[in-house]
């Protein structure tokens, strides 16, 4: 149990990264249209979030440095001012997205639309990151997440065809009536949802809320790859559930209740329930991810203290850009914003910031001044460069398919 | 004290972030002040203070968005322009740069103290560690 | 001045051919005592080179022994070393040097 809850950071950042609202519909919305033809875009995206948050946890164990405190001292004031008004701004788009989603697994839980659920959602994720220690915060929502394992066991009872799901993921074809550019456009929104920069921000920013030090590097490894893995693994599960019973039926996806339906189809009501309680804990770990890392990023750039480890009196700059964030999330999800939409675009143009924040991890994970004998060895050097090299052509390619495909239509 | 005899100013401090005698962020190294006239036995500059806050981090920035940030941060500022740190308290030159005062008492720390006193100290709670 | 009216100021010989930007300022903890500082950090010299950004990323240090790729793309080394007092002028973002100044090349530089 205590091996369990010490991996919760890793369990919470994935879930939040890899199961927020829009990741749950785009998961979804591919299995429905694509099959399992893109699992690979997860998987590409999987073992580079590996990678780079356990650069980002270990060093922020070893040296107290948390991600954005990196960026700013590696880019300079100028480049890094760049990257932090691209990462909070679709940070906030993110947080509104979440917010929605929260209320909307509410809506589908009591029937009451999500619109009147919205000042109470956003006021219980300011109060949670106000008055709820991290630890706690982090096993509740964590463990709750875990309810979304669900989904595999609902593939399971629908009694595939294992061998042609395994064909369809490693065999990866455009289906016909399918163009190239919008197969790879959700490759990209697959990629990107996988590697979100909140991941890490708020993964680097957690080990330093939880006093992680030179000896917690094994527990950042056991978080790393239990955390992003699962995440990984639910994504998928995701996908395959929408290959199964959307894909043959010509059934598309752009609303979570559609998301859910294999599920109750599989496994009836408890199914259902079990998986909008999932649905809730991921839409609102997520909440919290970018609520905090709002707080996060900008302090962190201006040198602010930051985090909910103090009193919030001490952090007031900090809790104030929190509050304002959460504030300005719910107002535009009041008017009613499609949230999907908004996660669509958040990841997507999200992708287009990569690089700037990975680089500067995997520069300062090599700086023996700040990492003493704990530097990459070769083997995380050579993917991390890989990586970066891919982030570029993605964060390249972007936008210009972004506007090729109308966004996907 | 600094470990090094020999330091790169962009390296070594610029952008580096402070903390005070508490430990406490107390911002982040935004330039440095360089005295000409220091020590006119020699006319090498003399580095006499850190530059931290709004002020000082929009001359950087340049452009417009400095511009604005600058006119904005002397027009809520009641004293001095940019704030700024005398290299008397600074204690340690590593990964971060130390101070001996606290945050508190320190120019730099006015933005905190106006959002603690103006704003977060009045939320119910604000006085109470998480728990 | 401010560190930041040196940084990236474009550096030009007495002949007004430009030797590159200013990289990084070198600094020396010889001047008069400041407090519990100890001896004042003095400005010796200024790093002058090609791009701008290599040198904030330490990547150039021999101590930093990877990522190869980085290494290579964000490595380069500044070419010279100008003292302080082989400076004419530093103004709007432009630093002359006097006519009798003999910037050293780098060999093994530590920016």
């Amino acid at each position: 149990m205590k091996r369990l809850v010490g991996v919760m950071l890793g369990v919470l950042t994935a879930i939040g990264g890899f199961m927020d609202i829009g990741d749950i519909v785009a998961n979804s919305a591919t299995g429905a249209r694509f099959g399992m033809s893109l699992a690979w875009a997860v998987l590409l995206g999987t073992v580079g979030i590996v990678v780079y948050a356990e650069m980002a946890g270990r060093v922020a164990a070893v040296s107290g440095r948390p991600t954005f405190d990196l960026v700013r001292e590696r880019l300079g004031a100028r480049m890094a001012i760049v990257n932090l008004a691209a990462s909070f701004f679709i940070n906030l788009l993110t947080l509104t997205a979440e917010v929605a989603g929260v209320a909307i697994a509410l809506q589908l839980a009591t029937d009451v639309n999500y619109l009147l659920w919205l000042p109470l959602t956003a006021l219980l994720v300011w109060l949670v990151i106000w008055r709820v220690r991290f630890t706690l915060m982090e096993n509740v929502f964590g463990l709750m997440g875990l309810a979304m394992i669900v989904m595999a066991i609902a593939v399971w009872q629908l009694h595939p065809d294992w061998s042609q799901l395994w064909h369809g993921a490693s065999h990866p074809v455009v289906p016909s009536g399918e163009g190239h550019a919008t197969y790879f456009y959700y490759a990209i929104a697959l990629f990107g949802a996988a590697m979100t920069p909140y991941e890490v921000f708020f993964f680097s920013s957690g080990a330093v809320e939880e006093h992680w030090t030179r000896s917690d590097l094994s527990e950042n490894r056991a978080n790393v790859f239990i955390g992003f893995p699962l995440g990984a693994f639910l994504s998928l599960s995701l996908m395959a559930l929408a290959t199964l019973v959307l894909f043959p039926r010509g059934i598309s996806v752009d609303h979570l209740s559609q998301a859910a339906l294999p599920v109750s189809l599989s496994l009836g009501k408890i199914g259902l329930a079990l998986i909008i309680v999932g649905f809730f804990a991921a839409t609102f770990g997520a909440a919290l991810e970018t609520g905090l890392s709002a707080g996060y990023t900008i302090s962190q750039y201006f040198g602010w203290q930051w985090g909910k480890r103090n009193r919030p009196r001490d952090a007031s700059r900090f809790h104030l850009v929190v509050l304002v964030s959460i504030g300005v999330a719910m107002l535009v999800a009041l008017t009613a914003v499609d949230p999907v939409k908004v996660t669509e675009y958040s990841i997507v143009l999200s992708a287009a910031a990569l690089p700037l924040t990975y680089f500067p991890i995997l520069v300062v994970a090599n700086d023996p001044d700040f990492m003493g004998d704990k530097v990459n060895g070769r083997f995380g050097n050579a993917i991390g460069s890989i990586y970066l090299v891919i982030l570029v052509v993605v964060s390249l390619a972007t936008i210009p398919l972004m506007i090729i495909t109308k966004a996907g239509a | 004290m600094n470990d090094r005899r020999e330091l790169l100013a962009g390296l070594h401090l610029l952008d580096h972030q402070i903390l005070d005698c508490d430990g406490w962020a107390a911002g982040k190294v935004d330039d440095l002040e360089l005295d000409v006239a220091a020590d006119p036995t020699t006319a090498l500059p003399v580095v006499t203070a850190i530059l931290s806050g709004a002020g000082a981090l929009s001359r950087r920035l340049e452009g417009r968005l400095g511009r604005w940030v600058e006119s904005v941060d002397e027009r809520l500022a009641s004293d001095r322009v940019p704030s700024q740190i005398a290299f008397e308290l600074v204690s340690e030159i590593a990964s971060h740069v130390s101070v001996t005062a606290s945050r508190d008492d320190l120019e730099t720390g006015r933005g905190e103290r106006w959002t603690r006193e103006r704003i977060v100290g009045h939320i119910p709670g604000a006085g109470h560690a998480p728990e | 001045m401010r560190l930041s009216d040196i940084l990236g100021s474009e550096v030009f010989a007495a002949d007004g051919s430009s030797l590159g930007h200013v990289r990084d300022v070198r600094l020396l903890a010889d001047g008069p005592e400041l407090g519990a500082f100890g001896p004042a950090l003095r400005v010796h010299g200024i790093l002058v080179g090609r791009g701008s950004l290599g040198a904030r990323l330490g990547l150039g240090r021999p101590e930093m022994r990877g990522p190869w790729l980085l290494k290579r793309v964000f490595g380069r080394r500044a070419r010279h070393l100008v003292d302080w007092g082989d400076i004419a002028s530093v103004q709007e973002g432009e630093i002359r040097l006097s006519a009798t100044a003999s910037p050293t090349s780098i060999g093994s530089p530590s920016a």
